[in-house]
């Protein structure tokens, strides 16, 4: 039998002030699903997970996002969050003076609160948070600091990746999480999400390039650009971007508009 | 011209001359002579307003045209022994100060330590007050000390002798008046050579009443010693405190204050600080949580006078709703003050539009090998950071409370007790989340896990 879609976005159009940057965007994502979207700088990606994560300063002006049958517009950033949604930020913020376990406790916690659940126990708790920095290879020192102060931009994407390994979402959005890393790094985050994947959850992966999908394969690859999916792929669409760069696509588009 | 006095001006005026000067003829020579000139220097000058340059943003006029009533001594309860102010597994003596009197015996310890009343000190022990009664507030030119050194009812004394090290003392100063209420309390501190003290301080009041109340302090911390005082003051909305400090501190001595302001109408801390030799260390640390229509002022004027010493002021504040806040840090370094280092800086978070903070420093530098730095910051929260912490699932409220709970946290690292740092963290919290009521007990106790 087949699924529910876990995630259906139809004819979504939004803009930040005046710019309309979605411009009538559509995408389904079913459970156990792996979804890559690539493009070119400045098409919209970004703005498309902020928009599904309910980011302050878009408006979405037509269309909808359905999740798990919900109107994800109506929700606040943390009930998306709650329904298990999570994102991978391209630039993690930093937070001076939370430590990593203070702000996870509380997102666990607040989780539990959500599902009608006590508040974790202080030693489950800190066994599963060294489940999880190992899966990513994180050193157990970085528990006692703050959120990402004083990270490396590696350190920052392991980050992420640890994060989603405790929260555990149904839906993780990783925005250009494979920018700015080292190939160990590459490869830790990978195996992070690798290690994650399962029938029930799914993944949207943006990135630009092809590299990270060598190690997180993707089932299906779309292509943004101005602010729409223009062409959508199996993996090997990945591998066809990565040798002929993204002109052609430009080119395919431009036409395709003439011609309508 | 004569100016025109405000109501408050005019009954002090009045209480003294009629009233306090022949309540006074009794106390010894030199306590008399110094009100009565201080009284003079307050009828001649009056209360501060808005043109004074440490008083621009701090109007006074709302409080002046009430009636304030002096408390006669008879309102004391016998003990506030249930009252006490404790924070668990801290040895500390406490005492209490109730409506500007002292509430106990005069005590003289074993380890040499006098403690009590300050008007009883002077009878007992006339030659120690009078060397040191006075001294720093005198040449003051702040109404407020004129005020208080004329009309003080009482206050605490505590000499505390060469060598003693670790004497904690916990002051519970109440505001309890069954009216509206004029306050003044005087204390004097002094800290011996190689002596080693640390306060812990709190100001609370009744819920109903409004005091106007001054609480100065002259303190003289000697070589070698260190003096570590810590200050909750949480009082109703009705009420003011005025609370200005006067230290001199010598030679390789420690003075630090780590204060918060969390409750009251209008809380103004001044403190000035002398250093009067080489290798001291003084820092003044304070938070000040802010909101309603309250407005709280910290004025701290650090005066180096010798080479080679520290200084260090920080101050945070949080100011929603209409709140206010008022910073002036000022740093003198002498001439022959060299090899100073002094540092400030202020931080402040604003949560509303009508929030206001007036942040001013004042470095003035006569010395030409010296290490000073004065920084000031105000701003929002960080919008980027509230929606990353939104997206872990944390709800608005949460995420704006964490992120300002953190902004507290170089105050309470500060801290050097540790058994204070639960209680402190407690505070803050409850009062960032709206929680904290004035106690009928100590805000400390308030706090005390059950």
């Amino acid at each position: 039998m087949k699924k529910k879609p876990l995630l259906q976005i139809k004819n979504l159009h939004a803009k930040i002030g005046d710019k309309e940057i979605i411009k009538g965007l559509n995408l389904t994502i079913n459970p156990g699903e792996v979804h890559a979207i690539m493009g070119p700088n400045g098409t919209g990606k970004s703005t498309l997970a902020n928009v599904i994560t309910g980011k302050e300063g878009y408006e979405v002006t037509d269309g909808e996002i359905i999740y798990k049958g919900k109107n994800l517009l109506d929700l606040d950033p943390e009930e998306r969050a709650l329904e298990g949604i999570f994102l991978g930020f391209q630039y993690p913020v930093e937070i001076p003076g939370v430590s990593m376990t203070n702000f996870m406790k509380a997102a666990i916690d607040a989780q539990r609160k959500y599902k009608g659940q006590d508040p974790i126990k202080p030693g489950e708790f800190l066994k599963m948070y060294r489940e999880k920095q190992k899966m990513v290879n994180m050193p157990d020192k970085m528990k006692n600091r703050s959120v990402n102060e004083g990270f490396s931009g590696g350190e920052k994407k392991k980050n992420e990746i640890f994060q989603m390994a405790m929260l555990q979402p149904d839906l993780a959005i990783l925005d250009e999480t494979d920018s700015g890393l080292d190939i160990d790094a590459l490869k830790a985050v990978a195996d992070g999400v690798n290690k994650l994947r399962n029938n029930d959850n799914a993944f949207l992966v943006i990135t630009h390039y092809q590299r990270l999908l060598d190690h997180i394969v993707p089932d299906i690859v779309h292509v943004m650009y101005d602010g729409k999916i223009v062409k959508t792929g199996d993996k090997n669409l990945a591998k066809e971007l990565e040798e002929k760069g993204y002109a052609w696509i430009e080119e395919e588009y431009k036409k395709s508009k003439q011609n309508a | 011209m004569p100016r025109t006095r405000k109501l408050l001006e005019q009954h002090i005026i009045d209480f003294f001359e009629n009233t306090f000067s022949k309540q006074i003829q009794e106390e010894p020579g030199f306590i008399r002579k110094a009100r009565i000139e201080a009284f003079q220097k307050f009828k001649e000058k009056g209360f501060p307003t808005l043109k004074d340059e440490k008083w621009r943003k701090t109007n006074l006029n709302r409080l002046l045209d009430s009636y304030y009533h002096p408390v006669a001594h008879s309102v004391i309860k016998d003990s506030y022994e249930n009252d006490i102010c404790i924070v668990p597994e801290l040895k500390t003596k406490n005492i209490y100060l109730v409506n500007g009197h002292y509430a106990g015996d005069f005590q003289e310890l074993e380890n040499g330590v006098l403690l009590g009343s300050i008007k009883q000190a002077a009878g007992k022990y006339p030659e120690l007050v009078q060397k040191y009664f006075n001294r720093l507030t005198e040449k003051s030119t702040n109404p407020m000390d004129y005020l208080n050194t004329a009309l003080f009812t009482d206050g605490f004394f505590m000499y505390v002798p060469e060598n003693v090290k670790n004497f904690n003392l916990q002051i519970s100063q109440k505001l309890d008046a069954p009216v509206d209420a004029l306050i003044n309390t005087r204390n004097l501190v002094i800290i011996e050579k190689d002596a080693q003290v640390n306060i812990i301080q709190c100001d609370d009041s009744n819920e109903h009443r409004s005091h106007f109340a001054t609480f100065d302090s002259e303190i003289f911390v000697k070589e070698n010693a260190e003096l570590n005082w810590y200050k909750y003051q949480n009082i109703n909305n009705l009420s003011a405190l005025f609370s200005n400090s006067f230290s001199e501190v010598k030679e390789k001595a420690r003075f630090y204050t780590n204060f918060y302001q969390l409750n009251g109408k209008l809380l103004r801390n001044e403190q000035f600080a002398d250093i009067l030799g080489k290798e001291v260390e003084v820092d003044h640390y304070g938070l000040y949580l802010v909101d309603k229509t309250q407005q709280f002022d910290n004025v701290i004027f650090i005066s180096h006078s010798s080479e080679g010493s520290y200084s260090n002021q920080k101050f945070k504040g949080i100011l929603d709703d209409s709140g206010k806040g008022f910073f002036n840090g000022q740093i003198l370094v002498k001439k022959d003050a060299q090899q100073t280092n002094a540092y400030q800086k202020n931080d402040n978070i604003l949560l509303t539009d009508k929030a206001k903070i007036s942040s001013q420093p004042f470095l003035e530098i006569y010395a030409d090998d010296v290490s000073c730095s004065h920084g000031s910051t105000t701003g929002q929260l960080d919008n980027e950071a509230l929606f990353y912490i939104r997206q872990r699932g944390i709800s608005k409220r949460d995420a704006q409370l964490l992120q300002l709970y953190a902004f507290t946290g170089e105050l309470i690292e500060a801290i050097k007790i540790p058994e204070l740092i639960e209680p402190t963290k407690d505070l803050i919290k409850k009062r960032l989340n709206g929680e904290l009521d004035v106690c009928e007990k100590c805000i400390l106790q308030c706090t005390v896990p059950n």
